[in-house]
């Protein structure tokens, strides 16, 4: 009995050791996860360089068109976006605001920018079938056209790319990003299987068989409006 | 006669102006408008 207390009292200070270290670790300021932190917060990468103006890609065609000799134009347009670069900021009195300025790196200080786009448009005729550079400077805004004719009537889809092609000033270094990707689908109609072409000819000669048909009765027709009003 | 004469004159000049219109009006255009943000046109 004796043995079995002196047991139960030696396993109690054991337990009650252990749980005070432990308290005593918890308590203790923690030096290594600060050291984390600071080591993470020196490892961020710094900011990419990029273009420091938001911009506005706007295109334009015709979703449906007339097939046969007639053409129209397709125009992709990259311009400066003017509201682009607000930033909409909700404040509330009495709250602190504590802001930090991370300065992006202007790519047109280092690098030469050409913007490249290009129209993939199966079965039509396009022009320029291959792809148009135009330079980007800042502010300035940057159009494409291209012209197109579609033979046949029926469905025609395509893609109008955009892509921006880098320069490095220093080191001539290459790089190529795609902007934009836009599928367009045009649709080319012709009058009841007649094309375009045969339908003017068709207009202007009906028009004019149209005119000599009835002029012998232009003289009829103004009698009979006059006696009209005058009734 | 001259009833079936007018009408036919009338008829045709109809149809004409109808192939007229439709032959020499402008396609339809769309316009669709994509804002860029300065991170889509950053390096790779």
């Amino acid at each position: 009995m004796n043995r079995i207390s002196i047991f139960a009292a030696v396993l109690t200070l054991i337990l009650a050791s252990i749980a005070c270290a432990g308290s005593v670790e918890s308590a203790a300021p923690a030096p290594q996860p600060t050291a984390e932190v600071v080591s993470a917060s020196t490892a961020m990468p710094a900011p990419q360089p990029a273009i420091p103006e938001t911009r506005r890609l706007t295109l334009e065609f015709p979703p449906k068109m007339r097939a046969g000799v007639e053409g129209d134009i397709i125009r992709l347009t990259l311009e400066v976006d003017e509201l682009g670069n607000i930033t909409p900021t909700a404040l509330v009195e009495g709250n602190v605001i504590v802001g930090e300025t991370i300065e992006i790196p202007d790519l047109y200080a280092t690098h030469n920018v050409v913007a490249e786009a290009n129209l993939d448009l199966a079965g039509m005729e396009v022009q320029p079938a291959e792809a148009i550079f135009e330079s980007l400077s800042r502010g300035q805004p940057v159009t494409f056209y291209w012209s197109i004719r579609p033979q046949e009537p029926g469905t025609y889809r395509g893609t109008v790319w955009l892509h921006l092609n880098f320069e490095d000033k220093s080191t001539g270094e290459k790089s190529r990003i795609a902007v934009s990707a836009q599928i367009v689908e045009i649709e080319a109609v012709d009058f009841f299987g007649l094309p375009v072409n045969v339908a003017r000819t068709s207009g202007v000669a009906g028009s004019v068989i149209g005119g000599v048909v009835g002029f012998p009765f232009i003289e009829d027709i103004i009698k009979f409006l006059f006696k009209k009003k005058k009734k | 006669m001259k009833k079936i004469r007018l009408f036919l004159a009338a008829v045709i000049l109809a149809l004409s102006i109808a192939l007229l219109v439709w032959a020499y009006s402008p396609n339809p255009r769309e316009t669709r408008v994509q804002p860029i943000a300065p991170s889509e046109m950053q390096l790779p």
